[in-house]
């Protein structure tokens, strides 16, 4: 068989391939040929689907139904999970689509999305992470609102593994670090759009495959939001933004298979090219035709190029989309029709717009030098038509092609390993331990990263994610954005994700991740509005990790909808996974709270000398997937589960108290638990903490110092506030120190356990990163 | 430029936000220059050059004031600044040169800073440029971008328009956010040329920590000469500097706060550079 499938049918350019009376072997010798990524089944349908309409497919047909249907595309291992469990909770959004759209008041929304870019920053992170920004940054605008905001939570390996510890393929994780940051770092600054704040987090269980998420927020007006669908007949439809070369083509099903050895050299050409000095004009561009509502509907291409991004347009159904693929604006010369229609070149917009409206389209795109061609027209009926030399190349209904058939992949219970928890007593004396704890690479400071990136271009950052004195910045838990001239109403934007604990039980863990989030926006003053994710997983085809999927996305579900948290949209990355075994199952989420006057929000920083600190929260001493656990290996399986309820009322308290102004300072206790949560807040104001333990139960201080139980806070209030904290939080408030000198000091029942110079951590702290990734 | 006799008022000014490509911070500049209630438009070079419809073209002789915002224009992937400096020399050179010879107010911020240098204008010595660079904004001592909060001591003597409300010796805090931002002089040359630029009073803003003294790394985020962050020319209306006084226009936009009160005046360290160049039009033209 093999060539013979393909006949030369007339069309130059354009090959028929025999799949009418193929053998199944016949049929994969096709599907392998062409590199289709699709499986034996599907294969099937399609043979069956052209045997009913009487004829064989193209070449380029068979490339576009499995653009189409690649996981990547499809979502076909996750959508019936999702439906379950993720779209009702979408209900609340003023809008879905490429982004999730919400109310911010009675005239504006806001817009969030999160995606993967995993598998091309794992060849090439430079490039992967960058064209991971200005592909999210697309999907923002276009449901008509503008980006102005970016937060990427990271994932690698650890960056002290040694060059003998990795496998053929793989990539030192410093290298991909540095590749990832400066990615991110060239295509978000150029572009404009401040990267607000982010995550980084290191274990050996990326290695194989490290994982890069870019979250975006979007802002607009109500009447300016714009479809993702066809919605016209008669409508023109126009490319518009970068040319259209040779680059990501297959990077769908790239991205829908795992990692091997090889993929590093056979998978370059599935990455993509950033532009970002294409894509700042075609950001004002289509933000100017947004607001003069020339624009009927539009979307952005990225996985599967036109193919897919014309599919999904025409997907309602009644709409059919007719395109002469010879319009295409080409990078190079000799593409053939096939490889136009799937490339994923970079930095390209679809736009639909009725004929009154083109010439001005036409004009504006001109304007700020965008390079715009009408390339088709919407017409009645549910077909793709693609047209090459005048003659059809493609014509496929869409009630077909664009909708692939969905799995219910098996699932398997991961049974837990019966662990011996090590009792604290073995461990380091406090001292050791507290010095250990902060210069850990996933406790450390993370300004390495922070100060690359622009946090405030725009003006509109009021809140940065570094905070305090300037020379002793700190983490803070959110950043705060303030979107319009002339309201102080604010966006709280925050990433959060549990990892760990989710390689122990994926439901908690994706519950503990909404608390961190909820935490992080209430810690600023803001009211957790809504939610948007990115679920990275290994092979789905493994029974445990599709179980570890769907318990990740039940939990994150629940905790959402019992938080009133609106999920208005999300992304799925499965295969991230190798001869190691799958990555951990990392759910990252992305928040936005609202704040009624970004002049109340409060900062991570210890405001004055004097102050009385308060924990709010409920204190449990176990240790359980603590970074203490980690780092110490002292088990993970006994830890304190998160209690919605109490997180839905003390989250709403704690904002309320801050927009009265009756509190100084805030910061979630999360990794590192109370002891680093002090230390950093004691950073940013550079001042003395001295905290009383003894109240926290009984147990030994290191656990009181350094369990991660969930939904608490430190707070810093003025003494003359204490009754109002007292009466406000009730028995979650406990006193547990003051502010001052210049000494970090730990008492326990009575006596000093530990006290340090607040510079000397600070130094312990900050110098992790730095020491190991050099200057640049 | 005359008003028909009247007294030209602070709404009356008009600014000009000059972009291309890649300039990605004209809307801050714009809206800080709103904030003081003048009138502020942002123009992409090519209305200048008449590449445009006749509708959208544009006159530098129609503003008082031109402001090049941040960013990177055209890339940056020369030199920065080095494209639309060029592209300024060989379309409106001779009209930009002119708009400063009558004294009217330039700003470089940071992207618009290196075009400035570029373009031979800053710095000047008490000499006009020939249009060719005399110094460079090299690539960070630290060979990071760096995005990160700064103090500014205002060292002009009263030469530089846009310090006229600020006192000599004041601390301003005003963020940077630059790859390339170290004042370099051609080698040999460095001493040279800011004994020159101190003896003409041109230089205005230099690096400090928290407490006021010249410092190194990071509070010099750049490694800039003579810890410069700011230079004017011979006529003192023109205004380079990498930090970004727009970034620090109201008080909330200031990186610590939340540390102070808020209560009262809004107007952040930044203003002031706008408001001093404001006030100087308002008494000139």
């Amino acid at each position: 068989m093999g060539s013979t499938a393909f006949v030369q049918g007339g069309i130059p350019d354009v090959l028929n391939v025999s799949v009418s009376r193929a053998t199944e072997r016949e049929l994969m010798q096709i599907e392998e040929t062409m590199r289709l990524g699709l499986t034996a089944d599907e294969m099937k349908l399609i043979q069956s689907y052209f045997e009913k309409i009487g004829r064989d497919p193209t070449d380029i047909e068979l490339h576009s139904i499995a653009q189409a249907w690649s996981e990547h595309c499809s979502y076909k291992t996750s959508k019936p999970v999702l439906r379950r469990f993720v779209f009702p909770l979408g209900k609340r959004a003023f809008a879905t689509g490429d982004a999730g759209v919400m109310e911010f008041d009675e005239k504006h929304v806001y817009s969030l999305k999160m995606e993967s870019h995993n598998h091309p920053s794992a060849i090439e992170p430079y490039g992967g992470a960058g064209t991971g920004i200005g592909g999210i940054v697309r999907d923002i605008l276009c449901m008509g609102t503008k980006p102005i905001a970016l937060a990427d939570p990271l994932y690698f390996g650890d960056l002290d593994t040694s060059l003998k510890e990795l496998s053929p393929g793989e990539k030192h994780p410093k290298y991909l670090f540095a590749g990832v940051v400066s990615g991110i770092r060239d295509y978000g600054n150029r572009i404009g759009v401040p990267t607000v704040t982010g995550g980084v987090w290191f274990d050996d269980r990326y290695l194989s495959s490290c994982v890069v998420n870019a979250g975006c927020v979007g802002f607009g007006t109500k009447k300016n939001i714009v479809s993702n669908s066809f919605k016209r007949k008669g409508n023109a439809i126009v490319i518009a933004g970068g040319l259209t070369g040779r680059d990501g083509i297959h990077g769908v099903n790239f991205a829908s298979q795992i990692l091997t050895a090889t993929s590093h050299e056979s998978g370059r050409g599935a990455v993509q090219l950033g532009d970002p000095i294409t894509k700042e004009p075609l950001i004002n561009a289509v933000l100017q035709l947004t607001n003069e509502g020339v624009i009927d509907s539009m979307k952005d291409l990225g996985g599967g190029g036109l193919s897919a991004v014309v599919g999904e347009m025409a997907s309602s159904g009644k709409f059919s989309a007719v395109i002469d693929i010879d319009r295409v604006p080409l990078r190079e010369k000799g593409m053939l029709p096939w490889e136009i229609w799937v490339s994923e070149s970079q930095e390209r917009m679809l736009l639909s717009v009725t004929e009154k409206n083109l010439a001005r389209m036409l004009e504006v795109f001109d304007f700020w030098d965008v390079t715009a061609a009408r390339i088709g027209k919407v017409e009645s009926g549910g077909k793709i038509v693609v047209t090459h030399l005048g003659k059809k190349i493609v014509e496929l209904d869409t009630s077909f092609s664009v909708k692939s058939p969905e799995y219910n992949r098996p699932m398997q219970k991961r049974k837990l390993e019966r662990q011996k928890v090590k009792s604290i007593d073995m461990l380091d004396e406090l001292e050791v331990m507290v010095e250990r704890m902060l210069s850990d690479t996933n406790m450390s400071s993370r300004d390495w990263i922070v100060h690359m990136y622009d946090y405030e271009v725009g003006g509109r950052t009021v809140i940065k994610p570094l905070q305090g004195i300037p020379g002793h910045l700190t983490h803070g838990d959110a950043a705060v954005i303030k979107p319009l001239e002339d309201s102080w109403k604010g966006l709280a934007v925050s990433v959060a994700s549990q990892p760990w604990l989710s390689a122990v039980d994926p439901y908690q863990g994706a519950v503990l991740a909404v608390d961190e989030l909820c935490r992080q926006l209430a810690s600023v003053g803001a009211r957790p509005d809504s939610v948007t994710n990115c679920l990275n997983f290994g092979n789905p085809e493994r029974p445990q990790v599709m179980w570890e999927f769907y318990e990740a996305v039940r939990g994150m579900a629940d905790a959402a909808a019992q938080m009133n948290i609106a999920v208005p949209s999300g992304n799925v990355s499965f295969y991230n996974d190798g001869e190691r075994g799958p990555i951990l199952p990392t759910l990252s989420l992305m928040g936005v709270g609202l704040i009624k006057d970004v002049r109340k929000a409060v900062t991570a920083d210890i405001k004055s000398d004097g102050s009385y600190i308060y924990m709010i929260g409920k204190q449990d001493n176990r240790l359980g997937c603590s970074e203490l656990s980690r780092i110490y290996r002292t088990g993970d399986v006994d830890y304190a589960p998160v209690d919605i309820k109490r997180l839905g009322s003390l989250s709403s308290q704690l904002s309320r108290a801050i927009n009265a102004g009756i509190i100084l300072s805030c910061h979630d206790i999360s990794q590192g638990g109370l002891l680093a949560c002090a230390a950093e807040m004691s950073f940013g104001g550079d001042t003395g903490i001295l905290l009383d333990t003894t109240d926290l139960g009984r147990g030994d201080v290191r656990a009181k110092l350094f369990s991660e139980a969930p939904t608490r806070w430190l707070i810093e209030v003025p003494p003359k506030n204490s009754e109002k904290i007292v009466s406000i939080f009730g028995q979650h408030a406990q006193l547990l120190g003051t502010t001052g000198s210049s000494k970090f000091t730990v008492m326990d029942n009575g006596s000093v356990k530990y006290s340090q110079e607040v510079d000397y951590l600070r130094k312990l702290w900050e110098s992790p990163i730095w020491r190991r990734m050099g200057s640049s | 430029m005359e008003e028909d006799g009247f007294l030209l008022k602070t709404s009356d000014i008009r600014v000009a936000v000059l972009r291309i490509e890649g300039t990605n911070m004209a809307e801050e500049a714009a809206a800080a220059a709103k904030g003081s209630g003048v009138r502020a438009e942002i123009i992409h070079l090519k209305q200048l050059e008449g590449r445009c419809s006749p509708a959208m073209r544009r006159s530098l002789q129609d503003y008082h004031m031109i402001v090049i915002p941040g960013g990177f224009s055209s890339g940056d992937y020369v030199r920065a600044g080095a494209m639309f400096a060029s592209r300024i020399k060989s379309s409106i050179g001779r009209e930009f040169m002119n708009f400063i010879d009558e004294g009217r107010p330039v700003l470089g911020i940071c992207n618009g800073f290196q075009i400035l240098v570029e373009l031979g204008i800053l710095p000047s010595g008490g000499e006009k440029g020939e249009m060719l660079p005399r110094a460079a904004l090299a690539t960070n001592l630290s060979t990071r971008y760096e995005c990160r909060p700064a103090y500014l001591k205002n060292v002009n003597r009263g030469h530089c328009v846009f310090t006229r409300k600020i006192p000599t010796g004041t601390l301003l805090s005003v963020p940077t956010a630059h790859g390339e931002g170290k004042l370099t002089f051609p080698p040999g040359k460095s001493d040279e040329w800011v004994a020159k630029l101190e003896e003409s009073d041109e230089i205005v803003f230099r690096y400090v920590d928290d407490r006021g003294n010249f410092a190194g790394y990071p509070w010099n985020p750049n490694g800039s000469f003579y810890n410069i962050a700011g230079i004017t020319d011979d006529t003192g209306s023109v205004l380079g500097m990498m930090p970004h006084p727009e970034r620090t226009y109201w008080r909330y936009l200031h990186s610590d706060w939340t540390r102070g009160d808020l209560s009262g005046n809004m107007h952040g360290d930044g203003r002031l550079i706008f408001d001093s160049a404001f006030d100087y039009i308002v008494s000139k033209f």
